[in-house]
């Protein structure tokens, strides 16, 4: 029944309009980090977004790795749990996430409703079972070698922009062929 | 580099002028570690590729900062005075340090190495952020960085006084230090550094007032002091 092994993407985008207190902490203390950090690229005060920064010196592209560690903790206290996935499936199995990036989409020294950033959360090693409809049939970890007529726990997600699958291993043949509309999740 | 371009620009025209003595004086100045009479502030260096700093969920705010890595155990104390107040001590400043591994590494993202291209994206080991006592210091227990091609063995520092960036220089270690740590076997395999202090480009013209006393301790690792000036 197993189709393929598949890690997932979530990309959680945050902006001025944060909706939760991991969202706002997170909005807030990087804002403030990335003020802190920049002044090492910008010694004579002319830049005042991130893009500026970095067209005067590339390395200011560091902003993204150095300001995210600034809030650590916050995705720490997380526990692998990826924001939003739990409540969309109430009381059923999700993925949680092994490995996170930070990354700061857009930023202004002189305007804090500008700052926008993205934590992206990687999973571990998923079973893609089926596709129905416009969603994916998952299961936490390898399950390939389940025997059939085996219960699992599942859950689906909608691919999107924001939700896509990082890395693909297809299973071999003895197992089943790969459904057609696997395609384009590989 | 702030410091050293200065002198390095201005000191044919001191020449001239006849004011050597007091360029001589001055370097001699920075150099010391009094808390008595004047000073200078500390050398001006290259951030590098790898600086972080924290924040209320920083995830490098600590005194321990190996996080497991493996390594001779390094004891740092850091000493922050401010030139602007006779040379006094300064509290509540903010340091920030990083260094890589035994092998060269840095936590943070990936980068290539000897041992090849190792993905430290979401990692923090080898970095810690302490704001100083009333005494002005702060203290982190690490190990001892080892080194990668082109570079002594060094720590990366930036200090912060009420949120304004005063300071990002780096601490060198003795020659003599590095040579018998990366002797020993868990540093052996890396070899010895291609990089002295005095062939380093980043380095070796601030070794006056950026190189730290390291010495060995009873427990088998190494204890460093090392004081900064800035201008607060």
């Amino acid at each position: 029944m197993a189709k393929a092994l598949v890690k997932l993407a979530f990309r959680h985008e945050i902006g001025p309009a944060f909706s939760g207190s991991f969202e706002k902490d997170v909005f807030l203390d990087s804002y403030n980090e990335f003020r802190l950090q920049a002044q090492a690229y910008n010694r004579e005060g002319v830049h005042t977004t991130l893009e500026e920064l970095i067209a005067s010196n590339p390395k200011a592209n560091s902003l993204h790795y150095k300001v995210g560690f600034a809030v650590g903790l916050y995705i720490s206290a997380l526990k692998n749990q990826i924001p939003g996935i739990k409540d969309l499936i109430p009381g059923s199995s999700h993925p949680s996430f092994e490995s996170h990036e930070f990354e700061i989409i857009h930023s202004n020294l002189s305007d804090r409703n500008a700052h926008r950033v993205a934590v992206t959360f990687y999973t571990g090693i998923l079973t893609l079972l089926e596709t129905v409809g416009d969603q994916v049939l998952l299961a936490n970890g390898d399950l390939s070698q389940l025997p059939a007529g085996e219960w699992m726990s599942t859950f689906m997600i909608r691919p999107s922009t924001l939700v896509t699958v990082h890395q693909y291993q297809s299973l071999p043949a003895t197992c089943t062929s790969p459904h057609p509309d696997l395609a384009q999740f590989a | 580099m702030e410091r050293k371009n200065f002198l390095k620009k201005t000191a044919g025209l001191i020449g001239v002028i006849g004011l050597s003595p007091v360029l001589d004086a001055c370097r001699k100045d920075s150099s010391s570690s009094s808390d008595s009479g004047s000073c200078s502030v500390t050398d001006t260096e290259t951030d590098g590729p790898y600086p972080l700093y924290g924040s209320r969920g920083s995830a490098i705010q600590r005194t321990s900062i190996a996080d497991g890595k493996a390594g001779l155990p390094l004891n740092i104390r850091i000493i922050v005075k401010n030139v602007n107040n006779n040379c006094a001590v300064l509290s509540n400043a903010v340091v920030d340090i990083w260094h890589c591994d035994k092998d060269g590494y840095y936590s943070g993202y990936s980068n290539t190495g000897y041992l090849g291209t190792q993905n430290n994206s979401g990692l923090v080991f080898c970095r810690g952020r302490q704001v100083t006592d009333s005494n002005g210091e702060i203290g982190f227990t690490s190990i001892y960085p080892g080194w990668y091609s082109g570079r002594c063995i060094h720590i990366h520092v930036q200090i912060y006084v009420n949120s304004m960036l005063k300071l990002t220089s780096q601490i060198a270690f003795p020659d003599a230090v590095n040579t018998a740590v990366c002797n020993t076997s868990l540093y052996a395999a890396h070899g010895q550094p291609d990089t002295t202090n005095s062939s380093d480009s980043i380095i070796r013209d601030s070794l006056d007032n950026e190189l730290a006393a390291v010495t060995s301790n009873a427990s088998g690792g190494y204890d460093l002091v090392h004081t900064i000036y800035v201008s607060a």
